[in-house]
């Protein structure tokens, strides 16, 4: 059990996050990509995420993301890479760090399988996605059973021969139904 | 006053060479529809779809090679390959005959090829193929490697050309042989995603080539009289103008094209020829599945 003191009216508390978490994410993802023996170029991608938490400080996750790519911007030999939606599911592990300070910590790593759809080829491919990412809670945010948080996310990308890798900036509601305050 | 005109000349060049429009690339350009060959029919348009489409090149800033019927052939297209300026894009265009070849015929290995001017002769009663003078993609490939060029763009209006898009990475929704009222309609996104992460997991390699094929592998491509094209030339043609910027940045895209090529050609070839119950008529194009996609065209020159 995690016992963490959540300062609320200058009294201290203890909050207990519960053993199961439900997440809502959204991110911006300014990426690079490219493809063996050609330019790298940058691209950005939007993405939403549904993810279910379990486990107090160290716990496993699974997770479904849906996004949408736009097209790199173009090199001088006048190509770029080509936008595609994308859908996947994923497990993960993560890491929760409540230091007596004013932000919570928690580290996180998933690996999706993805679908992405070329809606302008009619195309579909199958990629992989590993994402390490950094997530923080401002206490001034965290309630009992609701919580807003920050992240960092270094996404990568493996499709077959074609890699993007970069920074994500995501906000997410962590929602914890079984979390408890107690008064110190 | 030998200064003035000295600054003067320098200014002319200066503004001359400020206003020349940049060559984006270059564009190899083929139709043969008279091959001379007993034996072998005739076509109609290709000729008219190579003058046609080097127009579009030219207009759009390409250093164009242009050749029809009897110039139309492997040893033009690969001089002009070498001519290329090989930092640039360069496209190939083709049309004519396609040819699939389901067993060894002449010392000539099975698959598609495209048949240029002077393919085969016939000297008497049978026709006797000239492997030398045609053209599989490959073909395309192993020179462009050997020149180093590596933007590469093929656009083939034959039949069978979709035997040209070798999609390893990717799954196509538009089967090979695209017939709806035979039951073979679109894949469907459930069927696709059973099939994609096989590709994944056994795809090895690296597409140099970015092909636009009229057809699918097991489909005829055709002509019109209505359009004096190919049918599939004829929406390419279209498409090149603003009707085929579909995000409407100005730029005309490989993928751009391909989609609004595809769309016209089921909206208006489909669904005319379905209605006359020509249904070996029916048939869509097809792209390779590369990660990169290049400026075909500005929307609006």
């Amino acid at each position: 059990m995690i016992c963490v003191p959540v300062s609320v009216s200058s009294q201290e508390f203890l909050y207990e996050p519960g053993i199961v978490s439900l997440s809502i994410a959204g991110s911006a993802l300014p990426l690079v990509s490219f493809e063996t023996e050609y330019a790298l170029l940058s691209q950005f991608m939007v993405e939403g995420e549904l993810g279910i938490h379990i486990g107090n400080n160290v716990g496993g996750s699974i997770a479904a993301h849906a996004g949408l790519a736009l097209p790199s911007l173009p090199a001088r030999e006048l190509y770029r890479y080509k936008g595609f939606e994308y859908y996947g599911a994923g497990i993960g592990v993560f890491l929760r760090q409540y230091p007596l300070s004013a932000w919570y910590f928690e580290y996180s790593l998933q690996a999706f399988a993805d679908f992405s759809w070329q809606p302008e080829t009619l195309m579909m491919y199958f990629f992989i996605s590993l994402v390490p990412e950094i997530i923080c809670t401002p206490k001034m945010l965290n309630w009992e059973t609701l919580s807003f948080q920050g992240a960092l996310r270094f996404p990568i990308h493996f499709h077959e021969n074609f890699y993007s890798f970069g920074i994500g900036f995501t906000v997410r509601l962590l929602i914890t139904p079984f979390a408890k305050v107690k008064l110190l | 006053m030998k200064h003035l005109l000295a600054i003067t000349s320098l200014c002319l060049c200066l503004a001359c060479a400020c206003s020349m429009p940049e060559i984006k690339g270059t564009a190899i350009v083929l139709g043969v529809s008279l091959y001379n060959i007993t034996g072998v029919t005739n076509l109609t348009y290709c000729d008219d779809d190579a003058r046609d489409i080097a127009k579009l090149f030219a207009d759009q800033g390409y250093r164009v090679y242009s050749y029809t019927d009897s110039d139309a052939t492997r040893a033009n297209l690969e001089h002009a390959l070498e001519l290329a300026d090989k930092t640039r894009p360069v496209v190939v265009y083709y049309s004519g005959h396609g040819l699939k070849l389901y067993s060894s015929t002449d010392g000539v290995a099975p698959g598609f090829y495209m048949l240029p001017y002077g393919f085969a002769e016939n000297p008497g009663t049978s026709l006797v193929l000239h492997r030398e003078n045609m053209l599989a993609i490959k073909d395309i490939e192993i020179k462009a490697r050997e020149l180093s060029i590596k933007h590469c763009i093929v656009i083939a209006d034959c039949c069978y050309s979709g035997g040209f898009v070798d999609n390893m990475q990717g799954v196509s929704a538009i089967p090979g042989d695209y017939d709806p009222v035979l039951g073979k309609d679109l894949i469907t996104y459930a069927e696709l995603m059973g099939t994609a992460p096989g590709r994944f997991f056994t795809y090895s390699g690296n597409s140099l080539l970015i092909v636009l094929a009229a057809s699918g592998s097991e489909e005829m491509s055709f002509e019109s009289g209505a359009y004096e094209n190919g049918v599939f030339t004829e929406y390419f043609l279209s498409g090149a103008s603003t009707n085929a910027d579909s995000d409407r940045d100005g730029y005309i895209t490989t993928s751009e094209i391909y989609l609004y090529v595809a769309q016209c050609m089921n909206k208006y070839w489909n669904s005319t020829t379905q209605s006359q119950s020509n249904t070996e008529q029916i048939y869509l194009p097809h792209i390779s599945d590369n990660a990169r996609e290049y400026i075909l065209f500005e929307a609006n020159p």
